[in-house]
């Protein structure tokens, strides 16, 4: 049995790209997708029953967008698989579609990261963890200026991979 | 006019941002959807009653009715209260009562809007209205 040709995109959008202003919230960018995705579709929110989405912030990210959002959606899926996620949820939106759980699906995330520190927020110790340990450094040393951390004597560096797959804590410290 | 009621998001400014804002100057802000006219809080970017994204800052009367209450108790400390209160203009919010004890703190009791600070961190609590000025 396959899904293929049974359900269709029919719409989609991004939230403002880049740095946002502060205060924004990965949901707020979350509702300005919506908004746009909605729009490019030509549906209403009334029209979505089934909600998807992971998130780096929520815990349980189909509750808060949903809140945010007002929907109460018949089905819903929080699969959480990193970047993945997202196509999981295609695939499980298409099946959830051809079952009869729902019919109209709205697949979404927003997030913050860039804004919110980018690389010195959060952080995957295979891809970018030599940029905190340079952070780290340059914060013991004293060389950070508007953002240096006051009396910055010890510092702890951890990156957090795939579960169970790669978690890395170091200390480091001034001498002298 | 209002002069927080030109500031939305397409300016750029955050609705977290603008609600911030209000509080620093003492006051209450929420939302209300231009296209469907209810009442929206938390500050969002989207109606949660009709998906309308035109939502106009307001400022309201502070006045309510407590909802829900709740007493936290902790170790070796007084327990603190936690409530839902539903405001006038329509909306309903977490916050706390402060002034009476926390489990004092009844349904139905009519309370009055004000600014805390804890720090420099403005906060929303209510005190019974009885005892507002």
């Amino acid at each position: 049995m396959s899904l293929r040709g049974k359900t269709a995109l029919v719409g989609v959008a991004e939230s403002d790209l880049g740095k946002v202003g502060p205060g924004f919230t990965p949901l707020d960018l979350v509702g300005q997708a919506t908004l746009r995705a909605l729009d490019d579709a030509g549906l209403d929110k009334s029209d979505v029953d089934g909600l998807f989405s992971a998130s780096a912030y929520h815990h349980m990210p189909t509750l808060s967008v949903g809140e945010y959002l007002g929907i109460r959606p018949r089905y819903s899926d929080a699969t959480s698989m990193g970047g993945s996620s997202f196509v999981s949820h295609l695939f499980h939106a298409a099946a959830a579609i051809d079952a009869g759980l729902c019919e109209v699906a709205l697949i979404t995330y927003g997030s913050t990261q860039r804004s919110g520190g980018g690389s010195l927020s959060y952080n995957h110790p295979g891809m970018y963890g030599l940029l905190l340990i340079v952070e780290a450094v340059r914060q013991l040393r004293g060389e950070y200026g508007v953002r240096q951390a006051h009396e910055a004597n010890i510092a702890l560096v951890h990156g957090n991979g795939g579960v169970l797959s790669s978690q890395v804590t170091a200390i480091l410290a001034r001498s002298g | 006019m209002d002069a927080y009621r030109t500031m939305n998001a397409d300016t750029g400014e955050s609705p977290a941002g603008v609600y911030r804002r209000y509080l620093e100057s003492g006051k209450l802000g929420f939302q209300r959807c231009s296209g469907c006219g209810k009442a929206v809080f938390y500050p969002r970017l989207i109606c949660p009653d009709c998906g309308g994204g035109g939502l106009v800052w307001e400022t309201n009367s502070g006045r309510g009715t407590v909802y829900a209450t709740t007493a936290v108790y902790r170790r070796a400390a007084d327990p603190y209260n936690v409530v839902l209160v539903d405001l006038e203009e329509g909306f309903r919010m977490m916050s706390r009562i402060e002034g009476v004890p926390a489990d004092s703190v009844e349904i139905g009791m009519k309370v009055a809007f004000r600014v805390a600070r804890e720090g420099a961190v403005p906060i929303p609590v209510f005190v019974l209205q009885s005892e507002a000025p």
